[in-house]
């Protein structure tokens, strides 16, 4: 196909007149059955690069893909230029999945994106039995995450590499990334292997003005991002470093009247996907996110990027920052940095990210505690964390590592995915994850480095991720334009005192009830109101939920009224729970701790005082009888004195009838939710159990972790005849997992 | 192990065409000097060309090519949960098969586990899933020897002798090697034999595709694959019917020695059968026992052929000539029949015509196949 003929598909196909040189050479040689890894800079136009020709190619186009948003993203725009795509991930409905895998086998796709772990996945290996096309095109898009040195790993990125290994060698392969140093060049088509060449291109992005500020708190960044983002016009996304934070952020902008939502990978899909429409139309002014939106997202006029926390390495920064500005005007890229350093000269915000470098891989003795339980039995995820008592996170690091030194193999044993071990395998090796652990700190501190740099930021990351050509560009805060800084301010500081004397996390607990798997589910996470799915789009909150009757297809009324809202009805009324603070917010974890765990005496009185305000700010429409708290395992008489207190403030009796039924462990000696489970499972009992029926419950505890005490003590109340439960606690901790 | 080839391979074991045809293409190939690769790459004239593949040979092929990177997935799959793909031209394929199957030969075989038992000497213990309690202590008093003697159990995966035979191969130290008659994905013994599996005692063949059920005549298809692997072939029962009497008397067929346990005489099996069909029998420990039975017609006829064999070296004579110089009271029809079936001897015509040894470049000399 010449360039000509070409260009006349493209405007038939996607609506532009012409590809830009350098897309004209990526695609005539995939076109020509080449294999190539394209490093081109974000917003770029590499996504056309392997799109343009799936269309002209007969078969199936397999597009491998990291981030789930990012697949929508993509689908979204082809579906609606007509190109048959679609994407299959854990986020969709089982039946969707199907449908698109059906659409697949019946030849009618052209293009699917998949995530690396559905390689292996039961209906995905049947659809390809089945289909009769050939796959014709194979894509990587990210492919930086192929290459342990390129950026967060992915695990499931090796299966690729395996799939590469056996691909017949006449299919055409693409690689995209925009970032790709050198190194992870030369890592990436060292793995690859075979006949893959190059096409670099220039990675400058001119209407970038980049910015860092330096801080001496949290508090600062907060005050600061109000100042900042109600200065720029046109809406932006706030990075922040954990899962916590985008709640906190986003929370915050509102409260000082800052349209603005927090999104990562823990919320649910329908909220995700509401989010990611919310982002293209511009529904808030703010997304505050962690990087699981941090790649190959594409909306052209994003204004402003301001990062709360700095990222793991310049490479991450440079994709986090590439979704602004793709439509070439100019952009305001901010980097926070909170430089204040203790006694260990250790700056602030190098903490979070050196110790999750030091701490990504488990201890050789909990790596040999995995082998020693797969040499017994082939296990699967939940069986390891019962029988190591190893959290998730690390059981999955473990795993991936095993796998990836030969010493286990997964299987498929019945659907589940278990682990065995390999017979005559090696000893687990330290030595990549020293190597590793030393090459990302040095990643880490280059970042750093950019911070403190005092010339060009842009040639700075230019030079870093291997452009070989570096203009002198002047467009930051080291060249043309002024350091931007908090200016105090009396009105900004009195509301972010308020705003966190009012910040109250809930943390979900509440039943739900599905019906048609999945098709309906009916929650009520206070019990005042509920609200019904229909196939993840909520039809809305309502009192009465039979109200709902009147919005669902006729077909389906009576199933829904007799089984769905009935069996929903009759589930033990258990709300979400509402913590006064984070574990983590200074002022409250430092006092918790100093009582529970420094002989500080009772909880000091703010507490009280503050999870009467979380109740009145949540719970008052509950109409509570009565108090009850957990009773302790260590720490004495805190909670019951705690729930007096309380009591006193709120006007209502506390009871102190629930007692230990069996001695139980600390929960915190358990590392999983499993293991904490069974800790409490039958651990607790009433000393009088008419007191409670037919009472609606205020359930006291001071910590909560997993939430298994909770869940065993509201079981309890439950089937001895309590109406209702609603859990309040003064912290919740923030485990590694939820990160 | 992983390479592109692997999927090639597994696309050539999806084939239509016949493994005789199949090994005919593979050795071809070899003296083409051309790889599984050239085989679904090279247009369809060079193919036939150089590998004289006819018209159905090329659409066969081409029918699976269609399909060949969606087979890649499945490659990867397969290799990804620990199943290897071994084709004849494998370091790591049975040598054996190859002498004693020749054309016959799986050119494709799944494996998972310890290939080094390959290289372990082995006996096969083979009999029917219901045995006697006489038949169950003979087997795991051979697979008991054999594990002390650092000799494989090689055995079928099935219920009955096949599992009484390697699970007490196991259990003793010993070692085992299964041969499926279902897909390498199938077997559902995976659980039970684990911790063989990750001490290395254990390799699972099958020559089926991969999500292949176990079927009856994949049972029979495999039963020469079991007589094969062994140095020695040992049956504890055999049924009047089924398996087990069809892979004997194959097995006698094609002139292999087999051992069978003498049976009581109050037993009611085709063991005896057997013995009179030319099987050697031996007692509860393996031991052939001397009795006094007639020679069976499949004893003379597999001396009476090596002899014909041996005397033809480097001769080239007719049917009388070598009734005469072997002193036998045969009809030259008779041996001539016996001849024919012979894959050592061809006929090279004239009148009358004469006979002489295959000339057989096939037999395993350097880089090639049999
Ligand atoms: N030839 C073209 N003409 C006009 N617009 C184009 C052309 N090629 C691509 N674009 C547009 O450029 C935008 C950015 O493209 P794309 O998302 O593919 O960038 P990318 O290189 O993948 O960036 P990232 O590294 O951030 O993923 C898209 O909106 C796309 O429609
Ligand atoms: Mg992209």
């Amino acid at each position: 196909m010449d360039r000509k003929l070409a260009e006349y598909n493209l405007k038939k196909a996607f609506g532009f007149d012409q590809f830009y040189d350098e897309q004209w050479e990526a695609i005539s040689r995939v076109l020509n059955g080449e294999r190539i890894l394209m490093i081109q800079k974000t917003g770029f136009g590499k996504s056309l690069c392997f799109q343009f020709p799936a269309t002209q190619m007969q078969g199936l186009t397999i597009i491998f893909s990291p981030l789930i948003a990012l697949m929508r993203d993509q689908v979204k725009s082809l579906k609606s230029k007509g190109i048959k795509a679609a994407a299959i991930n854990s986020e969709e409905l089982p039946e969707d999945n199907y449908q698109n895998l059906e659409e697949a086998v019946r030849g009618n796709l052209s293009m699917l994106y998949i995530a690396p772990e559905r390689l292996g996945d039961n209906q995905f290996m049947e659809t390809i039995k089945k289909m009769n096309t050939n796959v014709s095109l194979v894509v990587i898009d990210e492919a930086h995450c192929i290459s342990v040195w390129g950026h967060d790993f992915r695990p499931d990125y090796r299966r690729i590499l395996n799939l590469i290994k056996v691909l017949p060698v006449t299919i055409p392969i693409i690689a995209t990334t925009a970032t790709a140093t050198k190194r992870t060049e030369g890592d990436i088509l060292k793995q690859i292997g075979g006949r893959m060449t190059v096409v670099r291109g220039n990675l400058l992005r001119e209407n970038f003005q980049l910015y860092v500020t330096t801080v001496k708190s949290e508090d600062e960044k907060m005050k600061f991002i109000a100042q900042q983002v109600s200065r720029i016009d046109g809406t932006g996304i706030i990075y922040t470093g954990t899962r916590v934070n985008t709640e906190i952020y986003s929370k915050w902008l509102n409260y000082i009247g800052i349209s603005s939502i927090g999104y990562n990978a823990g919320l649910d899909t329908e909220k995700r996907i509401e989010i990611e429409q919310g982002l293209i139309t511009n529904r808030w002014k703010v997304i505050v996110s962690t990087n699981a939106l941090g790649m190959g997202i594409d909306k052209p006029d994003l204004r402003f990027v301001i990062h709360t926390q700095i990222p793991q390495s310049i490479i991450h920064y440079y994709q986090e920052i590439g979704r602004v500005g793709r439509d070439g005007k100019k952009s305001e890229i901010i980097l926070l940095y909170d430089n204040f350093t203790d006694e260990n000269t250790i700056e602030e915000d190098l903490k979070l990210p050196l110790s999750f470098i030091e701490n990504a891989r488990p201890s050789i003795s909990q790596y040999n505690k995995v082998i020693n339980a797969i040499k017994e039995d082939p296990l699967s995820e939940s069986e390891i964390m019962r029988k190591t008592n190893l959290r998730q996170q690390q059981v999955r690091v473990i795993k991936s590592d095993l796998i990836d030194q030969k010493i286990a193999t997964e299987i498929n044993d019945n659907k589940t995915k278990k682990l065995e071990f390999r017979f005559g395998a090696p000893d687990i090796d330290r030595k990549p994850f020293d190597d590793l652990k030393s090459h990302k700190k040095e990643e880490l501190f280059l970042l750093r480095d950019y911070i403190n740099s005092k010339s060009s930021r842009m040639n700075y990351l230019c030079t870093y991720l291997g452009d070989v050509q570096v203009e002198n560009i002047r467009n930051c805060d080291n060249t043309n334009l002024s350091k931007l800084k908090y200016f105090e301010s009396v009105n900004i500081e009195s509301q972010l005192i308020e705003f966190w004397d009012n910040f109250f996390p809930i943390i979900s607990m509440a039943p739900e009830t599905s019906l048609d798997k999945g098709k309906y589910v009916l929650s009520s996470p206070f019990w005042t109101k509920y609200e019904l799915k229909i196939n993840n789009l909520s039809l809305g909150k309502l009192h009465d939920p039979k109200m709902f009757l009147a919005l669902i297809p006729a077909e389906d009324k009576e199933q829904v009224e007799s089984r769905l809202i009935k069996k929903h009805l009759e589930k033990a009324k258990i709300t979400d729970v509402v913590a006064t603070s984070y574990y983590s917010y200074p002022k409250v974890g430092n006092a918790i701790r100093k009582s529970k765990y420094q002989n500080g005496g009772d909880f000091p009185i703010f507490l009280v005082e503050r999870m009467k305000r979380a109740y009145c700010l949540n719970l008052l429409d509950l109409k509570i009888d009565l108090i009850l708290f957990i009773p302790p395992t260590e720490s004495g008489q805190l909670v019951e004195n705690l729930s007096k207190k309380l009591g006193n403030l709120l006007n209502l009796p506390v009871l102190n009838i629930i007692k230990k039924a069996k001695n139980t462990q600390p929960q915190k000696l358990f590392e999983n939710k499993y293991l904490k489970a069974d800790n409490v499972n039958g651990a607790f009992a009433l000393f009088d159990s008419n007191l409670i029926v037919g009472k609606r419950i205020l359930l006291i505890d001071d910590v909560i972790d997993s939430g298994a005490t909770i869940k065993e003590v509201s079981k309890l109340l439950n089937i001895n005849g309590a109406e209702l439960i609603a859990p309040m606690v003064l912290a919740k901790t923030v485990g590694g997992d939820q990160l | 192990m992983m390479s592109n080839e692997s999927t090639y391979w597994y696309a050539f074991h999806r084939v239509k065409i016949g493994n005789k045809r199949k090994n005919e293409i593979i050795e071809k190939m070899l003296t083409e000097k051309l790889n599984v690769i050239d085989l679904f790459e090279l247009n369809r004239n060079i193919l036939s060309e150089r590998l004289s593949l006819d018209e159905n040979d090329l659409n066969c092929l081409e029918l699976v090519k269609q399909n060949l990177s969606n087979i890649s997935f499945l490659t990867e799959d397969l290799e990804n949960q620990g199943f290897q793909i071994i084709s004849i031209l494998n370091i790591n394929y049975p040598e054996k098969y190859k002498i004693k199957l020749k054309y016959n030969s799986p050119p494709v075989l799944f494996m998972k586990g310890n290939l080094e038992l390959l290289k372990l000497g082995s006996i096969s213990i083979v009999g029917s899933r219901k045995a006697s309690s006489l038949s169950i202590e003979f087997s795991q008093n051979l697979a008991k020897t054999a594990a002390k003697t650092n000799r494989t159990v090689v055995s079928g995966g099935a219920s009955g002798i096949d599992t009484y035979a390697s699970e007490t191969a196991v259990l003793n130290g010993g070692t085992t090697i299964i041969i499926l008659a279902e897909g390498i994905k199938k077997f559902k013994g995976y659980r039970n034999y684990y911790k063989s599996m990750t001490q290395g005692n254990l390799l699972v063949i099958s020559c089926f595709d991969p999500d292949d059920n176990w079927h009856t005549f994949k049972a029979q298809e495999r039963n020469p694959l079991i007589y094969a692997l062994g140095d020695k072939v040992f049956i504890a029962e055999s049924g009047e019917k089924g398996g087990t009497i069809n892979g004997a008397l194959h097995a006698l067929k094609e002139h292999w020695e087999v051992f069978i346990r003498f049976p009581d005489e109050s037993e009611m099996n085709a063991n005896s059968l057997l013995i009179r069909k030319g099987c050697i029998p031996v007692d509860n420990r393996g031991k052939p026992i001397e009795i006094n039975l007639p020679k069976s017609e499949l004893e003379l006829e597999i001396e009476v052929i090596g002899s014909v064999e041996s005397l033809l070296n480097g001769k080239q004579m007719s049917i009388k000539e070598i009734i005469k110089a072997l002193n036998l009271d045969w009809k030259g029809t008779k041996l001539s029949g016996l001849i024919k079936r012979s894959d050592k001897i061809i006929s090279i015509g004239g009148n009358p015509i004469k006979y002489e040894l295959k000339n057989n470049n096939l037999i395993n000399k350097q880089g090639e196949l049999f």
